[in-house]
């Protein structure tokens, strides 16, 4: 099973939305949805979208964004969804460095009875320590999600009945566009997982596992392309404007970006034939048009996401 | 008592070197009152690197009090706490004892930078305050900020009838890319100023180039222009200038001097334009974006309305680009007493 994680923001859920149909056929792919934005349209979109037709877990007390301290606010969103078992919504929870017990243990009490996530980023290990015999004693166990880095193994192996996720952020994040090498290791965890006693993996698709609110023009325009190589491997492959200084033309710059990638698509053409993303980045290129920075991000999560799809 | 807590501005504003002796924090004398009070009594032997130390430790967090941020949050009627925190811990507070308005605490602060801290924005303030509201009526006048222009970036320019851009140099800034940008001006605007404290605003007279004017900050603190910019109008670089339009600004120019843009992808509009609007007359490339940059940095509030508020805040209210509502707002929460949280 293949949990991506995403902080909620617009090119992600449309992201999501878009592979709906897709993921809607094996049903192995579980995204995970931390809200961000108070604008929460597009969340009410993607949920509208995405019920029953695949497992999604949309966490209650997001750590970042508009929404911090907002929980009540977004389980009124989820809770008629909720209502429905069709519908294949799941409560998730975080947990970081100040959550308490009492707080992981009232979230258990209010949706224990139901399928759960437990995400755990940066935990208080006491506080793991405290809520073991609660979690062990559930009748529905809940998924445990661990993000690599940032909980330690002899805290992950003191679960011993729950699925348990390994979420490994592959992707390299620069702070500017231009200091992308044309190439990237991104992750092999979806050879290792299952040996490595996980249900399941993740990663935070082509974003990384940081949250960076807004952003300014762009000077270089980069497009981050994953792709599984001969060893079964997944890199990413980054395709940056030739220009790489001045905040003009970022439509002719995204157009060397482009250029780059479809020269290297047709290279190797079978390696990106099941890719609808790849597709539409080529139509794209064959109609000299530019459709704006977010959804040349979407395309690249959309891609990533069916190429996780493809291989779990 | 002036509360001792050694670092009141936030954490990632922390100057590296210097921390403030034992003195300026704990001796008997402590904070805000025993510095300025020296600082201000002549004949003192005021040791430099005490004041270096306050203005840093103090004056220069307080001076964000005119960011764009903290001028935002202000017209949601808050103070930002960070703020609020830095004027009880500095002891500035404690310097006006008794109940003021919120108007009184930002002209205090402002008196103290204008006295001890001549920062960017006094000068900013100084020429938006006595150019802009003074000379230009603001009708037909409005002040840009953070305009692209080539390599560099204009802080600071008035638009009237033509283009005025002011560099400043403060006794804080170096000099060394100065001649970089002044360049970079004269390819997209009609006149060009330095704006220096007096001492370097002499020197500067003779080490740049005559057609670049010169605006001095006097000791008192009023401007005097030791000369006058020569017009560029008709020597700027169309191209310079195209690349610091946007789309949307530079499509309907296109359209007026070359007719309708025919059908084509959107990534050759870009080429498609800058190749025609290069054909312009410089003059013409200037008055063009004259008027696009008039239009983008329209003032939401008219002069009337401006003297109502409190001086110092004048180029605070035009660089955060305040709605007509958001400046209204923040007109009533000078008014309001100065409370902390």
């Amino acid at each position: 099973m293949y949990y991506p994680y995403f902080r909620g923001r617009q090119s992600e859920l449309l992201a999501i939305r878009d592979t709906v149909v897709k993921l809607a056929k094996k049903k192995k792919v579980v995204p995970i949805i931390e809200p961000v934005m108070i604008k929460t349209g597009g969340l009410k979109a993607c949920l509208e979208a995405v019920k029953a037709q695949h497992p999604h877990v949309i966490i209650i007390n997001p750590a970042v964004g508009d929404l911090v301290q907002q929980g009540s606010l977004i389980e009124g969103l989820i809770t008629p969804y909720l209502a429905v078992p069709a519908n294949n919504l799941i409560p998730g929870f975080h947990i970081g460095s100040s959550t308490t017990q009492a707080q992981i243990i009232a979230f258990l009490a209010k949706y224990g009875q139901r399928e759960t996530v437990l995400v755990f980023e940066s935990p208080n290990p006491v506080t793991v320590q405290g809520v073991l015999p609660r979690i062990s004693a559930m009748t529905v166990p809940p998924t445990l999600v661990f993000i690599e880095g940032k909980v330690g193994p002899s805290l992950i192996n003191l679960f011993t009945n729950q699925k348990k996720v390994l979420l490994r952020d592959g992707f390299v994040a620069k702070n500017r566009n231009a200091d992308y090498p044309p190439l990237d290791f991104f992750s092999d965890l979806h050879n290792t997982y299952t040996g490595t006693g996980f249900h399941g993996f993740g990663d935070f698709s082509v974003i990384g596992d940081v949250f960076k609110p807004g952003g300014g023009p762009a000077h270089a325009v980069a497009i981050h392309l994953t792709e599984l190589n001969a060893n079964q491997e997944i890199y990413t492959n980054h395709f940056v404007s030739n220009r790489t200084t001045g905040a003009v033309d970022t439509p002719g710059k995204f157009m060397e970006a482009l250029d780059k990638l479809v020269a290297h698509v047709h290279s190797r053409r079978r390696a990106f034939s099941f890719s609808q993303a790849r597709a539409e980045f080529e139509a794209h290129h064959a109609n000299q048009h530019f459709p704006g920075l977010p959804s040349v991000k979407r395309l690249a999560i959309r891609h990533h996401l069916e190429l996780m799809e493809a291989l779990v | 008592m002036v509360p001792n807590r050694p670092w009141p501005c936030r954490k990632d504003s922390r100057p590296t070197s210097s921390r403030p002796s034992a003195e300026i924090l704990n001796g008997p004398h402590c904070g805000f009152q025993a510095v300025l009070g020296r600082m201000d009594e002549d004949g003192v032997d005021w040791s430099d690197k005490l004041k270096e130390m306050f203005d840093r430790t103090y004056l220069r967090p307080l001076a964000q009090i005119f960011s764009s941020p903290n001028i935002r949050a202000m017209a949601e009627l808050r103070l930002p706490v960070a703020m609020g925190r830095l004027i009880e811990d500095s002891g500035l507070r404690a310097s006006i004892p008794g109940r003021h308005t919120n108007s009184l605490i930002l002209e205090t602060i402002y008196g103290l930078l204008e006295r001890h801290y001549r920062c960017e924005y006094v000068y900013k303030n100084t020429i938006a305050q006595k150019i802009l509201l003074g000379r230009h009526r603001l009708a037909g006048a409005t002040m840009a900020t953070e305009l692209r222009c080539g390599m560099s970036k204009a802080d600071f320019a008035i638009l009237n009838g033509t283009s005025t851009v002011y560099e400043i140099k403060t006794e804080l800034d170096n000099l060394d890319r100065l001649p970089s940008q002044l360049d970079a001006y004269r390819n997209m605007f009609d006149k060009v100023f330095v704006v220096a404290h007096h001492g370097l605003a002499e020197t500067l007279l003779d080490s740049l180039g005559s057609d670049v004017g010169i605006l001095a900050m006097t000791k008192q603190g009023t401007l005097r222009q030791l000369r006058a910019s020569e017009s560029h109008a008709k020597t700027v670089n169309p191209a310079c200038i195209f690349d610091s339009l946007r789309k949307s600004e530079y499509m309907p120019i296109v359209q007026r001097y070359f007719g309708p843009i025919p059908a084509m992808p959107n990534t050759r509009h870009y080429p498609y334009c800058k190749e025609l609007f290069t054909t312009l007359r410089p003059a013409t490339a200037h008055l063009e974006m004259v008027g696009a940059l008039k239009h983008r940095f329209c003032p939401s509030v008219d002069k009337e309305f401006l003297k109502t508020i409190p001086g110092p805040l004048i180029a605070g209210l035009f660089a955060a680009k305040l709605s007509e509502n958001q400046a209204k707002s923040i007109a009533k929460f000078m008014g309001l007493e100065y409370a902390l949280f």
